[in-house]
């Protein structure tokens, strides 16, 4: 599932990432600028897996409680 | 007696020098800092207590190469230089991911790989080691990975590539010294590939921006450390992510290849035990060792042993056993016999040959003579003086025309190989070595003997 999501958000970052161009790179400014991108992506995906990790967690603990109650 | 390794040139750090046969690194006042920091902080000592590192010795400064030194170190003895073309799929998957390990430990430590060159791993008892002690310096929080092109080139494109295209393409290694350009890589894998989103990202998009032009070339990148922790750990799931293997029926074909019955295998072992006695030798090289049945007995026996095959199948199987069962000295790996590694790089000094890594103490050289005379066309003496450089002495098997073998190699062969006799192999070999022992083998047509150089 996350390597879905790190697909997509990679895709679209792709997309909005500038490919104007005035003066040639030498070949390691091409490296940086692209491990920046997958990092960032990465950083996102992990982000997003936390963050939806406590969701779920927060919900499985609303329903627990629940379930608690009505015993 | 004192002179530079030429494999060490290209950093202004240090150099290996070789001083009264005895190998040490130089570290030069250049280095000063990171080299502090490297022992201080405590990375090193780790690293070498993780077996990702070779360990060194501090010497006193009169062994010094030059007055840039600050400090000489004596590191660990490698026994067996090999080079990344020399070995198997998994060998390069393991030596990608200790690089990563490496990355990983040092980042935790303040400090930061300045190189990811497959060249600076070796498998030191059996495991993947870094051999540089210069490779570190310290992180400046916000760079991104300098060697991240480097790591890409020399480990995730050859193994994308062996994994989704064909095995022998680790070979391109052997043209492209500092790893497959990523142009090359992307243009050669499948379409198929590129569903892999790392692959697309590490290769494809990663040739396309080093080609691509920028608004402002001299604008400045950062890279936060929980962003470069996530590049690395992005990096260890590309690698992992690649597989290569054989299928269980194809696995079959090795077991059954050789043609001998029980009898006269535990009989041919046995020669070699004896003869492997009377040597005592402490480097064994088997050329043509294939899935390593006979090189084992050397290494059993103490001898460290290099295992020699032209099929990174059977290497890759080897490699794979070894290292399920911890084999501390034996080595396998891919080398075409008749075209083996040579000098490379500049001045044609960076790499060493074959030739150049020996001599062995020993040389097996088993079911071997046969095939490149009938399949390579390579005449006696020619094999004969080639063995007497490689090594000082040699275990060599002698498979006679009535061999059924042989028998049905000759049958697809256009010539008939009159010369092809028992005297003319023998005397072909007395030009280059004493025969000591002769044996027939058990249940079977083959002689196998021991010969020492003259």
């Amino acid at each position: 599932m996350l390597k879905y999501i790190m697909f997509f958000i990679f895709i679209a970052l792709v997309l909005v990432f500038p490919s104007s161009a005035h003066a040639y790179l030498d070949p390691g400014t091409g490296s940086f600028v692209v491990q920046i991108i997958i990092a960032g992506v990465a950083v996102v995906a992990l982000n997003i897996k936390i963050f939806w990790q406590k969701i779920k967690k927060l919900f499985l603990h609303f329903f627990k409680h629940n379930d608690e109650k009505q015993e | 007696m004192q002179k530079k390794i030429s494999s060490s040139f290209r950093d202004p750090s240090g150099f290996l020098f070789l001083k009264n046969k005895i190998l040490y690194r130089q570290i030069n006042f250049f280095y000063k800092q990171h080299y502090d920091y490297f022992i201080n902080s405590g990375l090193f000592k780790l690293l070498v207590e993780k077996k990702l590192l070779i360990s060194h010795q501090e010497n006193t400064l009169e062994k010094r190469f030059s007055d840039e030194a600050y400090k000489i170190i004596q590191p660990e003895l490698i026994r067996f230089i090999s080079y990344p073309y020399e070995w198997c799929f998994s060998q390069l998957k393991d030596a990608a991911l200790a690089t990563l390990k490496i990355q990983k430990y040092a980042l935790e430590h303040g400090m930061v790989l300045k190189d990811a060159s497959a060249y600076n791993i070796q498998f030191v008892k059996g495991k993947p080691a870094l051999i540089d002690t210069l490779s570190f310096e310290i992180y400046k929080e916000g760079e991104p990975w300098i060697a991240y092109r480097q790591f890409c080139q020399h480990f995730l494109a050859p193994l994308a590539l062996m994994s989704y295209c064909d095995l022998r393409l680790a070979q391109l290694l052997r043209i492209y010294i500092d790893g497959i350009p990523l142009d090359l890589a992307s243009s050669l894998l499948p379409f198929s590939s590129f569903l892999n989103p790392s692959i697309y990202a590490h290769i494809r998009l990663h040739a396309r921006a080093q080609n691509r032009t920028a608004t402002n070339a001299n604008r400045s990148f950062f890279l936060s450390k929980k962003g470069l922790f996530a590049l690395i750990d992005n990096l260890e799931h590309s690698v992992l992510s690649l597989k290569w293997k054989l299928k269980a029926t194809e696995w079959g074909n090795y077991y059954n290849q050789t043609n001998y019955s029980i009898e006269a295998i535990a009989d041919k072992k046995e020669a070699i035990r004896t003869f492997l006695k009377n040597i005592n030798p402490k480097k064994v090289w088997d050329i043509g060792g294939n899935t390593g049945l006979f090189s084992r007995i050397a290494s059993t026996w103490g001898a460290e042993t290099v295992c020699f095959d032209v099929d990174p199948a059977a290497i890759e199987k080897n490699y794979l056993e070894a290292k399920a069962s911890q084999e501390e000295n034996f080595l396998p790996l891919v080398l075409d016999l008749t075209n083996p590694s040579p000098a490379m790089g500049w001045a044609n000094r960076e790499r060493s040959s074959l030739q150049e890594r020996g001599p062995a103490d020993m040389i097996f050289a088993l079911a071997l003579v046969h095939h490149l005379v009938i399949t390579f066309n390579i005449p006696f003496s020619d094999i004969a003086e080639f063995l007497s450089n490689i090594g000082k002495s040699l275990i060599v098997e002698f498979v006679p025309k009535e061999d059924s073998q042989l028998q049905r190699m000759l049958a697809s062969s256009i010539k008939s190989f009159p010369g092809y006799t028992k005297e003319n192999f023998e005397n072909a070999f007395k030009k280059y070595f004493l025969i000591e022992k002769e044996k027939q083998i058990k249940d079977s047509k083959r002689i196998i003997y021991l010969m020492r150089k003259q």
